[in-house]
């Protein structure tokens, strides 16, 4: 009859076990793809690197930004999808087309599927706000392919998914207040293989 | 029938307890994860570690900027203050602390320091403390975390000279002599 029972609370346990921390995993994984400001493609929250972030937000900030800084020091958008919604998929080009962001230095960094860097020929990872070609009126477009390109092209993964990350450091006070109309940088697939 | 619920609602009383722990913990043991990482490469604590720029072999920390340079002092001050001296390039710099729940509860970037090089004396929560300088003095809330500095790579061309700048910086133990 003990013993009956003590099978009883390690199934209980071992269930509870099993539901918390799946669950608590799969929150901790979706919140990294949602989060709570989203311009267009782009995804960020106002509490990254603060103080004030709530346990949930902590750890995910913790699985995908680890030492990220508060939003006067930098502000950090992540895209995994293009405008339409869709996941980033490495078969598919993309050109992301936009202006200069008020900021002292911003860039975009492309991520393969694990969120490190995309090994290519070229060790090529980012743009910056320095080193884009850009066109008369000073707006650019970053070609995400695994093709080859003549400007701007941004290496991507091989295979599963992959993402982006712009990051303006000092940013101007009318774009950290102001994080949901940023104009950031249109991300819109070209065509895929 | 009364048995059943019963079951059900204690797995379910202890799955909300296993959920909010595996994220309270999240932070604390990925923090405790890159101390082993950084053990396992012969790193110790209160030593400032300067990073190559990242690379698509860097596996450090998730979502690297490769526009930076990093350096690294996993920091303990349970048994007396540390001392961080940086000098600053004329690029964006910052030094920023974490706590070792992730919190970041201190930056400093180049053009709020007062100084160059920077001096700051990194404190343990509720520590006395006598102050050797002029440092400027940071209360950490939790025993052990991160200190980061930063350095922006606006020209690849400069590198050579960044990197000198970045391996001025230091992150040691001061003798209190309490």
């Amino acid at each position: 009859m003990k013993r009956k029972h003590l099978f009883e609370v390690l199934g209980i346990v071992l269930v509870a076990l099993v539901i918390g921390v799946g669950s608590a995993v799969w929150v901790i994984e979706s919140l990294s793809k949602v989060q709570t400001i989203k311009d267009g493609a782009w995804t960020t929250h106002p509490l990254v690197g603060s103080v004030q972030a709530n346990m949930y937000l902590r750890a995910t900030i913790a699985r995908i930004a680890l030492f990220a800084l508060g939003r006067t020091e930098a502000l950090y958008y992540n895209a995994f999808t293009d405008e339409e919604g869709e996941p980033l998929r490495p078969e598919c080009d993309y050109i992301i087309e936009g202006g200069d962001l008020p900021a002292r230095w911003w860039s975009i960094t492309a991520y393969d599927k694990d969120h490190f860097l995309i090994p290519n020929a070229l060790n090529r990872y980012s743009y910056n706000m320095k080193n884009l070609r850009r066109d008369e009126q000073g707006r650019y477009k970053i070609y995400l392919s695994q093709t080859p390109k003549d400007l701007n092209w941004l290496p991507s993964a091989t295979e599963g998914t992959m993402s982006l990350t712009l990051r303006a450091y000092n940013p101007a006070p009318a774009l950290r207040e102001n994080m949901r109309n940023a104009s950031l940088p249109k991300i819109t697939k070209v065509d895929c293989r | 029938m009364r048995k059943w619920l019963f079951r059900i609602l204690a797995t379910l009383a202890l799955a909300v307890a296993f959920h909010v722990l595996t994220v309270m913990a999240f932070p604390r043991a990925i923090m405790v994860a890159l101390s082993w990482k950084g053990k396992d490469l012969g790193q110790s604590s209160n030593v400032l570690y300067h990073q190559p720029r990242v690379t698509a072999e860097s596996r450090a920390v998730v979502r690297p900027s490769p526009d930076l340079l990093y350096s690294v002092c996993a920091y303990d001050v349970s048994k007396g203050p540390l001392r961080i001296s940086a000098s600053v390039p004329d690029t964006y710099w910052s030094l920023s602390f974490f706590a070792s729940n992730t919190d970041n509860f201190f930056v400093i970037n180049d053009l709020e320091v007062k100084t160059n090089p920077v001096d700051i004396l990194l404190v343990g929560p509720g520590v006395s403390y006598k102050n050797p300088g002029n440092a400027k003095v940071v209360t950490s809330p939790s025993k052990r975390g991160v200190a980061l500095i930063r350095i922006l790579i606006t020209d690849d061309n400069r590198i050579k000279e960044l990197t000198k700048i970045q391996r001025q910086a230091s992150c040691s133990p001061v003798d209190q002599g309490l």
